[in-house]
């Protein structure tokens, strides 16, 4: 049983029942969801406080109001009808003793109950938690072929739960810790302690720490403070306990915020965008050829609309005769040029799958149905756009989802390109290409490079980058993310300093 | 001051190959000094070798003081008057990428004729390079080696599709017009070896094996620019002497199934390279002005310079007098040999005779105590 000591800013219960209940009662300013149920335990005044909605009131019934007013406490003492209650009476598993209205005021909201007795200076807290959730689901943005069906759901306790189930070492950690300064919200740091690097987690709590915002009501709040502007995403994203499970066993660190269905990942790579479960649950050969279509849809997803606007407009020599014949009798019957084409389609695009993502269930077909309708076959027919530009935007759109998480990079670079493509031609594109890759290089997440372990190269990392080996030589020996080539951090914990390099 | 990264050896000398390829790209029977380009595979044999000689002072330096670059050693040794050393590779820098764009610029005029003003395009390459500077060192030899493994199978990739050209017929025999046209070679190769300069400033910050990266560099880049020599001339044969960039035109002649012309991958190749040559350079520069300065002036000599390089270039291309002295050896090679060679070897000299003097002082002091 842990006593929370209170800080200066943290003011201590006071002995008298009546005014801690005043003081709860000013603070909840008479919130119809505080519950305040009064009684008395042989001739002392108590009362257990509670959240309505946050507590489950049949565990509060049998397990805590039952056993007390139906208890012969004979001690005279306010404060030993206390212990003798705690150690005697009350048989839920989690107790904790308070000693500081703030801590009171953090437990009711995470659904604790909380017994106060008159001339006692602490109260006792129970873990009652009983609000309502979604149960476990499938997740619906990282569908897997051959992997477990479970996807994380809101409420932080039950995520633990699906991580420690696949994890069943003592090594495997949860460290508690609380932001936002209206929201309060819970989030967990997991790892494991002998993978992970210290010095990763040390910059990591460091930054966690140093966040002043309100409210975190997701995941997506918190990315941003932990990692430096780029176009790329440097903490990864992930609904599956699986695929965090497999993250955390490579020593990255996994934060768990509570109400969210959203794992955070800390450091991650760009090449782990290219590597999803399912190519660990297929035969190697399979998982190398779906790795190579993956690099492939995103190299076409990115490039192929610019560089098709900038081959037609200013560059037709670098395309085939019947090809550009063909694309030069098409664009003929059109009334705008292939790069204000290439623009047009984009944006319909953008617009068609935002609302296809708002549009409420009963009315997606009728949007589907307008959608394809509308840009797939009028458009053409009517001659206000080419068939070949129609089907340069749909390939690239459908390869753009082969790596989900760069949809949000890949539909603002593909914009960039066309745009880059359409007025500055090949020039521009190569250009283009320079700058992402300069600032894919130039990004390192907690001292980790963040294009490794590409640039800088490791052979012996390509095994899970080139191509995808059998478990029988993956399991041999297992790489962590910190002894990445270029990487400032080891397993212990310090960084290197240039002397340590050279 | 920021704590300058760490690099490795491998990245070192990707970078340096990616640099030294750019340029090398660009050269032509007239830079070349002649028509037979097969006399040019022995001009690579000598820098090849002249190579392992112009590395020595600077080897030599860096073993002296291995943490140390040669601005520093330049201050450690002449004081404040060590800013001469810097101002000079300030000059040589700047003067080396108007060299680089001015071919850039010149090709996109006279070869392409784009339809975007060519102007457009070579501020915009500098402007790239401005960004990658800002990313310092470590971004730029990270970007270098993904760079370099685009353009050497790139590169293969076209020299792959043109090997059913080749024809031996139109070799001529090795110095069969005599041996001015090898000379002159090898003084261009060496005259456009720009990156001993880059060794100058960074070695202090590379880990790893350098001699065997050195000797890798130099491996790989005489090979590759023989090889490339050797299907340019095997294949274009007389038609290659009349082209103002023969590369250019290997790449517009080759082709296989859909892929009828490879001038996308010469561009490509071009603009990747020369954007990070840029960006190196333009990097080193801010170190000169911090080491003159403080690093808030090294920041702003980065657009400064970037400025001045953009417009030099322009002035060059469009300037008959100044192409032809920018484009001649006879500015390029001594520069070249002064920022390689000459100071790297008057601060290895000045520093053994200082050492040397402080040990005789030494042991005169040494002396007089044992006589008191």
């Amino acid at each position: 049983m842990a006593s929370q000591a209170p800080q200066e800013e943290n003011p201590r219960l006071s002995s008298s029942l009546l005014e801690n209940l005043i003081y709860f009662r000013k603070e909840f300013d008479g919130s119809m969801d505080f519950v305040v149920r009064e009684f008395k335990i042989t001739g002392t005044d108590a009362a257990l406080l509670s959240i309505d909605g946050m507590v489950n009131k049949q565990v509060i019934a049998e397990s805590i109001l039952n056993p007390i007013l139906t208890a012969a406490v004979m001690e005279l003492e306010p404060e030993q009808k206390m212990r003798y209650l705690r150690d005697n009476i009350l048989s839920t598993v989690e107790q904790v003793q308070l000693v500081a209205k703030e801590d009171v005021i953090f437990r009711l909201m995470n659904g604790f109950a909380v017994l106060a007795i008159d001339q006692c200076d602490y109260m006792l807290s129970f873990g009652v938690q009983g609000f309502q959730h979604r149960s476990v689901s499938e997740p619906s943005n990282e569908v897997m072929q051959r992997g477990s069906r479970e996807g994380f759901v809101e409420p932080l306790l039950v995520n633990m739960s699906m991580i420690r189930r696949r994890m069943k070492t003592p090594k495997l950690k949860f460290e508690p810790m609380v932001i936002g300064k209206d929201s309060k919200t819970n989030i967990c740091l997991c790892y494991m302690r002998d993978m992970v690097s210290p010095e990763v987690l040390r910059l990591l709590k460091k930054n966690l720490a140093s966040i002043q915002i309100n409210t975190v009501l997701a995941a997506g709040y918190l990315s941003p403070f932990l990692e430096k502007p780029s176009i790329f995403n440097g903490v990864g994203l992930s609904e599956r306990p699986d695929t965090v499970c497999g993250k955390i066993n490579e020593g990255r660190v996994a934060i768990i915020v509570d109400g969210t269905p959203n794992v955070l990942l800390v450091p991650f790579l760009f090449v782990e965008n290219f590597q999803s479960f399912d190519d660990y649950t297929t035969r190697p050969f399979y998982a190398t050829l779906t790795r190579w279509l993956k690099y492939i849809s995103f190299f076409i997803s990115i490039f192929l609309p610019g560089m098709y606007v900038a081959s037609a407009t200013f560059h037709p020599e670098f395309l085939p005769q019947a090809l550009l014949q063909k694309i030069a009798q098409a664009e003929s019957q059109t009334p705008f040029s292939i790069f204000i084409e290439a623009i047009i389609l984009h944006i319909l695009y953008e617009i068609m799958r935002e609302a296809g993502l708002r549009v409420p269930r009963p009315l997606s077909h009728a949007v589907s149905i307008v959608g394809a309708l509308v840009i797939g076959d009028a458009a053409v027919s009517s001659g206000l756009v080419g068939s070949p530009t129609l089907m340069v935007i749909a390939l690239t759109a459908i390869a753009s989802y082969v790596t989900p998480n760069l949809y949000e990079p890949i539909s603002l670079l593909r914009f960039i390109f066309i745009i880059l493509g359409g007025t500055v031609g090949i020039w521009g594109m190569m250009l283009g290409f320079g700058f992402v890759l300069i600032n894919i290089c130039a990004e390192s997440i907690y001292n980790i490079p963040f294009s490794a372990p590409l640039s800088p190269f490791n052979l012996h990392s390509m095994r899970d980058v080139l191509v995808r080996l059998g478990w029988k030589k993956l399991s041999k020996d297992e790489e962590t993310v910190q002894n990445m080539p270029g990487s400032d951090v080891t397993l212990r914990g310090n960084a290197k300093g240039p002397k340590q390099q050279k | 001051m920021k704590q300058e990264s760490y690099i490795s050896s491998r990245q070192l000398f990707a970078m340096l190959i990616v640099f030294q390829l750019v340029i090398m790209m660009t050269a032509d029977t007239v830079l070349l000094g002649g028509e037979n380009l097969a006399d040019n595979i022995l001009s690579c044999g000598i820098g090849f070798a002249v190579n392992f000689v112009l590395i020595l002072p600077l080897y030599f330096l860096n073993r002296r003081g291995p943490g140390t670059n040669i601005l520093e050693k330049s201050y450690d040794l002449f004081g404040s008057f060590g800013a001469a050393v810097a101002l000079f590779y300030v000059i040589y820098f700047i003067f080396l990428d108007c060299y680089y764009l001015s071919f850039f610029h010149m090709f996109t005029v006279n070869v392409l004729d784009p339809k975007i003003p060519s102007w457009l395009i070579a501020v915009s390459v500098v402007a790239v390079a401005v960004y990658a500077a800002f990313q310092r060192l470590e971004a730029i030899a990270r970007t270098a080696v993904l760079v370099l493994v685009i353009i050497l199978v790139s590169l293969l990739f076209m020299f792959a599709t043109v090997t059913s050209r080749i024809d031996l017929n139109n070799l001529q025999p090795f110095l069969y017009q005599g041996t001015n046209q090898m000379w002159t070679g090898a003084l261009q190769f060496l005259g456009r070896s720009a990156c001993f300069s880059i060794m100058t400033m960074v070695l202090p910050q590379v880990s790893g094996k350098r001699k065997l990266g050195f000797v890798w560099w130099n491996f790989v880049i005489y090979g590759f620019m023989s090889l490339a020599l050797f299907i340019l001339a095997s294949t274009l044969g007389n038609y290659g002497n009349t082209q103002l960039f023969p590369f250019y035109s290997l790449a517009s002649v080759a082709g296989v199934g859909p892929f009828q012309r490879m001038d996308v991958i010469f561009i490509g190749v071009w603009i990747s390279g020369i954007f990070l040559k840029i960006a190196m350079d333009l990097y080193l520069i801010s170190r000169c002005f911090t080491q003159m300065f403080n690093q808030k002036v090294g920041k702003i000599s980065i657009v400064c310079s970037a400025v001045v390089i953009s417009a030099a270039a322009m002035l060059v291309v469009s300037m008959r007098w100044l192409y032809q002295l920018v484009f001649s050896l006879k500015l390029i090679l001594p520069l070249t040999g002064v920022a390689a060679f000459l100071v790297p070897g008057i601060l290895l000299l000045t520093d053994l005779i200082k050492h040397r003097k402080g040990n005789l002082h030494g042991a005169e002091q040494a002396v007089q105590k044992d006589s008191i």
